[in-house]
């Protein structure tokens, strides 16, 4: 306060205005302050509220009217303000905080419900108790008087950022199926106050003004991760299949990671509960034990839960608990690995632990450290991402008879919104896209391989480079695994991706991915000899049977035959194989 | 009502000036748009959005899973887009053969087994798009297609009662056959898609009647065999009453301008009962309907679709300048109508002996699906049969050509396979239609089919309570006010409005020669059935003998009157 008050008065000023209104009444500061206001000769401009530094326009609809008359906003608004057009279904609750200003269009349907594209925002929004302070916003509610919650929707919307702190722009408007009148004079209201106001500089030129911020990148290393709390995670497959592919956004700060297309970020996960418990459980402790790892003093459980492996036994640790394992397992010494190999930890744990007396400490000490998974990322990180794509596939597999679940795929695709997750980037420099913006791409994915193409495309079409892509995805079945449908789908419309061929293994039986290159031999081979960069990415046993596949096929069929030659001595062909 | 002077001649507009989907129509080639290359893109299993128009001239209709819409944006996939395949069957009638390969192609290729709708044909739901090409190919190998089945052109032709009932049956079922193959349209471009046979280079104008552009919305035509009106005569486009006198065909009581379909946001919407216009001889029904067609074709509002129908194009232009028309094309005026008299509107449910000494069976087919246990027991009952199967336009199937050593085996398999109960004549249920609605039909807004059950169950307790059980109320129940089971004529209807939310229609009798009027607004089942409680109770203290509910509503004036076809006449003893 007193650093402000020093520019406006002068020391004795302001002493002698705090002595004369400490002698004020209640009653006589409030007169005075209006006094004040009402004979300032020069007025502020007529907002005091914030500056458009980011209007966005977001519709709800089901027959389309909404969006037509948020398109008609759109083209009315002054040019100079940046704005977007969004479907409520694509507009999280969790960004509102970054908009200055929010048009929303609504229909309601149902029997006072929202359109089914915008139940998820609604249902956010309602259920929200995140202030709204920095928001200016307006509603246009549609709907139709004869149904009996006329409106409800826009009404709904309108008193929750009330409540929630945000600032009313212009009154909400509630039109009939006669809307174009009403919704007019809105249209006309909102550009009105629009046009008042002021934008923000900066935000006209946002690039500048962030890539000073991402100079300063943070060391975020696998010992000092960095702690995104998940924004959504979403199972893409069919929710009833045992190994669903879940699509994860985490939340990450603007401008701290430096990744490209093609890298990954490793992810320091916890062991399923149960997996401790059974561990706890066959050794007969409860978890409260102290034991001290790395100089510090944790409890038992903590240590099982994020710093050791539960599922692979140590050479070290089989050797302590039979002494001599040669002799007590019944082993040849050489075939000790190959046994820890088809040996669960706990199996061995059961069998041998009785034998000796291991202490918490004993235990912890033997136990191998566990180790992050690396997961692609899923989209383009700039200097302005707020939120890191994972495609992840929930993993499972049996030992011995008994189903085990994979630690860090099972932690990610049990997370819950707003947990936190720790994470640190992970450069993978031989998969990144080829330094020529104009070679082709041939991108050829598995499952949850098609992650870093879906970084690819989208930095293609964020219109950096120009490069053709050929797209070739292979999964179980179409209705359900068809990774990110949608997303190439608006890519092939607008021509950043040129071809897409997909294999349902679980559809098309007798096919493989590998049809559509021998029956394409020319594409294929123009594309090769166009100098395209070939992309092998996802499950390592079969992409690698394809490659062998297509080097035999691309020497005996293509024109030249040397093109695979040429492929692998001009670093073309990039794997990414796990 | 308005009447333009001289009246406007949509086909005669420039085309620019028209509704999109005119444009589309030209655009396609007598309508092959670009089918071929929709058919395969990989990326969608969706088709471009103007081929959508396009197939359903060929009786294909894209819709989507709507239950699993959201659910599927989250999953960043596309809808769970499907094809409904309608089969083109004028008069409902298919032999063994014909059935059997709709049986098996509806377990092979689509997801909710056999749907029998309110026109007497066959629909399969959930059909992939990878495999329409085998459905439409299968079809073929027994004789049957899907042209026409929807789109903007004469609708698979509706034609009443058993044709094996009598030799007159026989001859207005053949009659109907005839008019459907005048009246379907001959682009060669069905061959072309769905067979993929070679191109047909030679054909100028491949649509001489039609014309590239077709008609401005659906168009059709029903041919009913008085007393029963099990097609709802006045619910067509045209309608044909046949006219019988001592025992011989003389021709058709003419109808024009009925329709059900209408929209609660637009007052000039409504449904309306065909206009009897008078009789045309045998031999001219074809030609009749043909001539009223191409009426339509050239006169029919091509801006605004929804008025686009033939029942608002006799109205604005007026039902005089239309008979004129008609006369001036015909060369000649139509002769008097003769008297008939209509005293059903629902199905023969049961056994019934034909006049050829045959016997038929009608099954009462809860809202016309036929799949999971119900399609078994059809499909072995079928296995064995000897005569044809008949599909009603009250969605009921009802074998028919049975001779009389037939008979027996006939009925103890039926027993055996556990359908007598379907035989049933006193069940509600046999005059209760409900159209397809959710999830499919991307126009409902409220369930039908599916609420049904749950809504006739009520309904009889109802009914039981107030000691009706016995005394059969036509109810309808469809998804949206477009109307597909004909809601707008039964004694009791439902529209959809929204979820759960209907307007109550009331008042329709169960001849369907009345316009029932809407009741109540956008109410929730119970508000329905306390309003049903009140009447049914009314009802039963005060209806006259053998009267029926839609008949007292209005004979107590507990309605306003509404409008009736002009030969109506309840049935009732004092
Ligand atoms: C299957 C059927 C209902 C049933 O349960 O049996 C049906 C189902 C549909 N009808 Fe219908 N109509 C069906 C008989 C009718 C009838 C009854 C009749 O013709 O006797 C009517 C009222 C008569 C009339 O035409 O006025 C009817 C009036 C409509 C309308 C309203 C037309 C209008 O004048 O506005 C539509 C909507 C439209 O065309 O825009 C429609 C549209 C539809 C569509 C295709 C929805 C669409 O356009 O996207 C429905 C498909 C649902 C689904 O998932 O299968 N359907 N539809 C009937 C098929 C008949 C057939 O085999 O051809
Ligand atoms: C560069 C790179 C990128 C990747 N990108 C992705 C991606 O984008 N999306 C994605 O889903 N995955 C990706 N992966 C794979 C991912 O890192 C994990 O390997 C995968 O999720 C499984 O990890 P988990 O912890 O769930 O399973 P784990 O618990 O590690 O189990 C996985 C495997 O280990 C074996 N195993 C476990 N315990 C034992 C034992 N006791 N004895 C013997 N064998 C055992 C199992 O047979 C199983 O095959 C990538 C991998 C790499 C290397
Ligand atoms: C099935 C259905 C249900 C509706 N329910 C309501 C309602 O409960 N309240 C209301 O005010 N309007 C209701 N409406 C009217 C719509 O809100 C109105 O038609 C609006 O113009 C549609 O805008 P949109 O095209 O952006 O969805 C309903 C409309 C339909 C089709
Ligand atoms: S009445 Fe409406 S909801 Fe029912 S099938 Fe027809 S269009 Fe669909």
């Amino acid at each position: 306060m007193q650093s402000i008050t020093d520019d406006i008065f002068s020391k004795s000023q302001w002493q002698e205005l705090n002595t004369l209104l400490a002698k004020l009444s209640h009653e006589q500061s409030l007169w005075l302050s209006g006094y004040l206001a009402a004979s300032i000769k020069n007025p502020l401009p007529e907002s005091t509220t914030a500056p458009v530094s980011k209007l966005v326009i977001a519709y709800g609809t089901e027959t389309g009217n909404s969006r037509a008359l948020a398109e008609k906003l759109h083209q009315q608004l002054p040019s100079q303000l940046k704005t977007s057009v969004t479907d409520l279904a694509d507009l999280k609750v969790a960004e509102l905080t970054k908009f200055s200003h929010l048009l929303i269009i609504t229909s309601t349907h149902g029997d006072g419900d929202p359109p089914e594209t915008a139940e998820d925002f609604y249902n956010a929004l309602m259920q929200s108790e995140k202030p709204l302070t920095n928001l200016n916003y307006s509603v246009l509610a549609l709907g139709d008087s004869t149904y009996t919650h006329f409106c409800v929707t826009g009404r709904n919307i309108d008193e929750q950022f009330t409540k929630l702190g945000a600032q009313q722009l212009t009154p909400r408007v509630e039109c009939d199926v006669d809307f174009e009148e009403p919704a007019a004079k809105w249209i006309a209201e909102v550009s009105q106050k629009l046009s008042t106001q002021q934008t923000d500089p900066a935000a006209s030129a946002p690039e500048q003004r962030l890539s000073t911020e991402f100079k300063h990148n943070h060391e975020i290393t696998k010992s000092a991760p960095l702690t995104a709390s998940v924004l959504d995670n979403i199972i893409l497959s069919d929710p009833k299949s045992a190994m669903p592919t879940h699509h994860i956004e985490l939340d990450i700060p603007a401008g701290i990671f430096d990744l490209a297309p093609g890298d990954s970020v490793g992810v320091l996960a916890e062991n399923p509960p149960e997996q401790i418990r059974l561990v706890l459980d066959i050794l007969g402790f409860s978890g409260d034990e102290n034991i001290t790892v790395g100089g510090e003093a944790i409890s038992l459980l903590d240590g099982l839960k994020s710093q050791f492996d539960l599922n692979h036994c140590s050479i070290k640790f089989l050797e302590r608990l039979t002494e001599d394992p040669a002799a007590n397992s019944g082993l040849d010494k050489s075939a000790v690995r190959s046994y820890l190999k088809q040996h669960h930890l706990t199996d061995i744990l059961r069998k041998f632990a009785h034998q000796t007396a291991l202490s918490p400490q004993d235990l912890v000490n033997h136990l191998r450290p566990l180790q992050p998974r690396l997961y692609d990322v899923a989209n383009v990180i700039d200097s302005q991402t707020t939120a890191l794509h994972l495609c992840v596939k929930r993993y499972k597999y049996t030992m011995n008879g008994q189903q085990f679940a994979g630690v860090a795929s099972t932690y990610l695709a049990d997370a819950a919104v707003g947990d936190p997750i720790h994470i640190y980037p992970h450069k993978n420099k031989r998969f990144h896209l080829p330094d020529s913006q104009t070679a082709p791409l041939i991108l050829v994915a598995d499952g949850t391989g098609i992650a870093p193409f879906r970084a690819f495309i989208e930095q293609i079409a964020a219109g950096k480079r120009q490069n053709p892509c050929w797209l070739l995805f292979r999964e179980a079945r179409y209705k359900e695994d068809f990774l990110y449908q949608t997303d190439w789908q608006s890519h092939l419309t607008r021509r950043h991706l040129n071809k897409l061929d997909v294999h349902f293994y679980k559809d098309q039986p007798e096919l493989t991915l590998f049809n559509y290159f021998a029956t394409n031999p020319d594409i294929l081979s123009g594309w090769l000899n166009a100098g395209a960069h070939l992309y092998l990415s996802g499950d390592k046993t079969f992409l690698t049977w394809l490659e062998t596949e297509l080097e035999h096929y691309i020497q005996k069929h293509l024109l030249m035959g040397s093109e695979w030659q040429s492929l692998k001595q001009q670093k073309r062909l990039h794997k990414n194989l796990y | 009502m308005l009447k333009n002077n001289p009246p406007i001649k949509y086909l005669a507009l420039d085309i620019d000036e028209l509704h999109d989907n005119e444009r589309v129509k030209q655009r396609s080639q007598f309508l092959r748009g670009t089918l071929n290359a929709s058919l395969e893109t990989v990326e969608s299993a969706s088709i471009a959005e103007s081929d959508t128009l396009l197939t359903k001239f060929h009786g294909i209709y894209q819709q989507d899973d709507r239950d699993q819409r959201k659910t599927r944006r989250q999953r960043k996939l596309e809808p769970d887009y499907q094809f409904m395949v309608r089969i083109r069957i004028p008069g409902g009638v298919v032999n063994k053969s014909q059935w059997q390969k709709l049986d098996f192609l509806s377990r092979r290729y689509a997801n909710r087994g056999l749907r029998i709708t309110t026109r007497q044909t066959i629909q399969l739901h959930g059909v992939q798009k990878w495999h329409l090409r085998d459905v439409l190919q299968g079809l073929k190998q027994v004789g049957l297609d899907t042209i026409a089945a929807c789109g903007d052109d004469s609708r698979g032709i509706v034609c009443g009662i058993n044709p094996d009932h009598s030799a007159i049956h026989r001859q207005v079922y053949q009659i109907a056959q005839d008019t459907s193959d005048r009246l379907i349209p001959k682009t060669h471009a069905y061959k072309e898609v769905w067979y993929q046979k070679p191109a047909d280079t030679d054909s100028t104008n491949e649509e001489p009647v039609y014309g590239p552009l077709y008609l401005p919305r659906k168009f059709k035509v029903g041919f009913v065999i008085p007393p029963v009106n099990d097609i709802d005569v006045f619910a067509q486009d045209v309608g044909f009453i046949a006219v019988i006198k001592n025992n011989q065909l003389e021709g058709f009581n003419v109808c024009v301008g009925g329709g059900m379909g209408q929209l609660d946001s637009r007052d000039d919407s409504y449904p309306r009962l065909a206009s009897e216009i008078g009789f045309v001889p045998t031999a001219d029904a074809a030609k009749l309907a043909e001539i009223i067609m191409t009426i339509q074709r050239d006169y029919g509002d091509r801006i605004d679709r929804h008025q686009a129908r033939f029942k608002y194009t006799i109205d604005r232009l007026g039902i005089n300048w239309f008979i004129n028309e008609l006369t001036a094309r015909y060369g000649k005026a139509l002769r008097a109508s003769r008297k008939y008299r209509f005293t059903q509107n629902h199905d023969l449910i049961g056994w019934h002996k034909t006049d050829r000494e045959h016997w038929q069976v009608t099954f009462n087919i809860d809202n016309g699906r036929i799949s999971n246990a119900l399609q078994d027991q059809f499909q072995a009952l079928i296995q064995d049969l000897t005569g044809a199967i008949r599909l009603t336009p009250n969605q009921n199937l009802q074998l028919i050509n049975i001779p009389d050593f037939a008979k027996t085996t006939l009925e103890n398999r039926i027993e055996d396979f556990g359908l007598s109960a379907l035989i049933n004549v006193a069940d509600q249920s046999a005059y209760s239609m409900s159209c397809v609605a959710l999830p499919t039909c991307g126009l409902a807004m409220a369930e039908a089919e599916r609420y049904m059950p749950d809504f006739l169950t009520r309904f009889e307790n109802l009914k039981t309570a107030h000691d009706l059980s016995a005394t059969p109320i036509t109810l309808r129940v469809t998804g949206c006010p477009n109307g597909c089971a004909r809601p707008y004529l039964g004694e009791i209807a439902l529209t959809g409005r929204a979820k759960d939310l209907y307007n109550l229609y009331l008042g329709g009798s169960p001849r369907g020669d009345r316009l029932a009027v809407c009741y109540q607004q956008n109410v929730n089942e119970n508000e329905i059935f306390k309003t049903l409680d009140m009447l049914l109770s009314l009802y039963k203290t005060e209806r006259l003998k053998n009267e029926a509910f839609g008949d007292y509503l209005v004979r107590s004036q507990t309605l306003k009157t509404p409008q009736s076809s002009q030969q109506s006449l309840p049935i009732q003893e004092m």
